[in-house]
């Protein structure tokens, strides 16, 4: 034996570092292929062949090399100093990513990242309005308004542009920051769950939504005119003298259209009042033409209403009086 | 040229021949792998060689007690690695006689 007692420790040591690189093997064929590897080194020691990691190198490159000349597959290399439970989740991810189709996968995977830089660039926008209770544009279901849409819009095209230049930089010389980068990716695209309800939710939009500026409180339903908890499905408005009007347009105090029925989710038999540059949706009531014709049967349908005399003075509405 | 691409392809019969002249034990193996020549041998790509050819059949393996320190398991050749020998030899004389015309033959133009 030798008369330097720290050879044995630094041989234990060393042997131990290469089962680490081996733990994905089966635990008798890690012992075998240890046990003739510990007998070998201590024999070497005691010959006096000099510290171990100066003659053998790093004990991961003796594994990689033991590994390949017995015929093992090889693992992916394994940082030294990991708990056992990481080392087996790294040799089970060494094995997966090693697997033709997953090979193949991140392969694809590649290709397709700039589409998900765009798309992550859109998310991380989505994600801040989300968390901030911004609401989304009507007209844009997609978009989140920042006061408005227009910059919700320039939001996500600078978000785009930081995101792509993020990626390539990544590509080019490598992520400074895999783990994080990781957490982040992966936070964005958990993102994508609130933030598909939500523009599902606004394309779903029926009506009118007088919450446009202050978020809802969650309980209260959110879309659509509701009259008493009831749902309006048509608006009926009468003169002072008990005349029942037609295509009254309907603003809210906010100058936007009272709309009640989605444009997307047209009838097509609604009759649509129409100026000369668009379509309008917020003239009341809403009349329907017969099936395949352009003629209302009954124009002055109307609920049952009783309408007593106004007894009200009219306001006046002329300026000088 | 690099030596260990050569070692790679040709360790499988050194080690066999080794093994088939006298048992031996891993490192008793990799010193007289060295001591014929083969100087840049790795000590991992010997064991693993030894291991595999053990799980292949071309071995046979043994313990025997050590009088200093652990026991030492020591390995013999099987019939199966006496053939595989044989067919490497001839494979290996081929090639080498091959290898060195065509090389000499190169040297003598004047490279």
């Amino acid at each position: 034996m030798s008369s330097k007692p720290s050879i044995p420790g630094e041989v234990e040591e060393y042997v131990a570092a290469v089962r680490r690189a081996l733990t994905d093997l089966p635990r008798a064929e890690q012992d075998d292929l240890l046990a003739e590897v510990e007998a070998s080194l201590l024999e070497a020691a005691e010959e006096g062949a000099g510290p171990i990691g100066a003659r053998l190198g790093a004990p991961e490159q003796f594994a990689a090399e033991l590994r390949a000349a017995a015929g093992l597959h090889e693992s992916a290399p394994s940082a030294p100093r990991e708990s056992d439970l990481g080392r087996r989740l790294r040799a089970t991810r060494g094995r997966i990513l090693a697997h033709p189709a997953v090979v193949a996968l991140r392969r694809l995977g590649r290709e397709l990242a700039p589409t998900w830089w765009v798309l992550r660039a859109y998310l991380a926008v989505g994600a801040i309005a989300w968390a901030l209770g911004y609401t989304w544009s009507l007209r844009l279901p997609i978009v989140p308004r920042f006061g408005s849409a227009k910059a919700g819009l320039a939001a996500i095209g600078v978000a785009v542009v930081v995101s792509v230049w993020l990626g390539l930089a990544s590509r080019r010389h490598g992520s400074r920051f895999p783990r994080l980068a990781a957490v982040a990716n992966t936070a964005l695209l958990l993102a994508a769950i609130p933030i598909v309800a939500q523009v599902a939710d606004t394309s779903r939009y029926d009506s009118l939504v007088a919450l446009a500026y202050t978020p809802a409180p969650a309980s209260q339903p959110t879309s659509g005119l509701f009259n008493d908890g009831v749902r309006v499905a048509n608006i009926y408005p009468y003169s002072r003298d008990g005349r029942l009007l037609h295509d009254v347009r309907l603003y809210d105090s906010y100058a936007r259209p009272i709309e009640i029925v989605s444009s997307r989710k047209l009838d097509p038999n609604r009759r649509v009042v129409v100026t000369k540059r668009r379509r309008l949706f917020n003239t009341f009531p809403i009349r329907y033409y017969e099936s395949g014709t352009r003629l209302v049967a009954q124009p002055n349908a109307a609920p049952y209403v009783k309408l007593p005399p106004v007894l009200t003075p009219r306001l006046s509405t002329t300026k000088n009086k | 040229m690099d030596r260990s691409q050569l070692l790679r392809g040709t360790l499988d019969a050194a080690t066999l021949a080794v093994v088939t002249e006298q048992d031996g034990y891993g490192y008793d193996v990799l010193r007289r792998l060295r001591a014929a020549g083969l100087s840049d041998v790795g000590d991992a790509s010997v064991y693993g060689t030894l291991r595999r050819l053990y799980k292949a059949g071309a071995l046979t393996s043994y313990v025997m007690p050590s009088d200093e320190g652990p026991h030492r398991r020591y390995y013999g050749i099987t019939d199966l690695g006496r053939d595989q020998l044989v067919e490497a030899r001839a494979a290996w004389l081929e090639f080498s006689r091959a290898m060195t015309s065509l090389l000499q033959s190169k040297a003598e133009v004047g490279l």
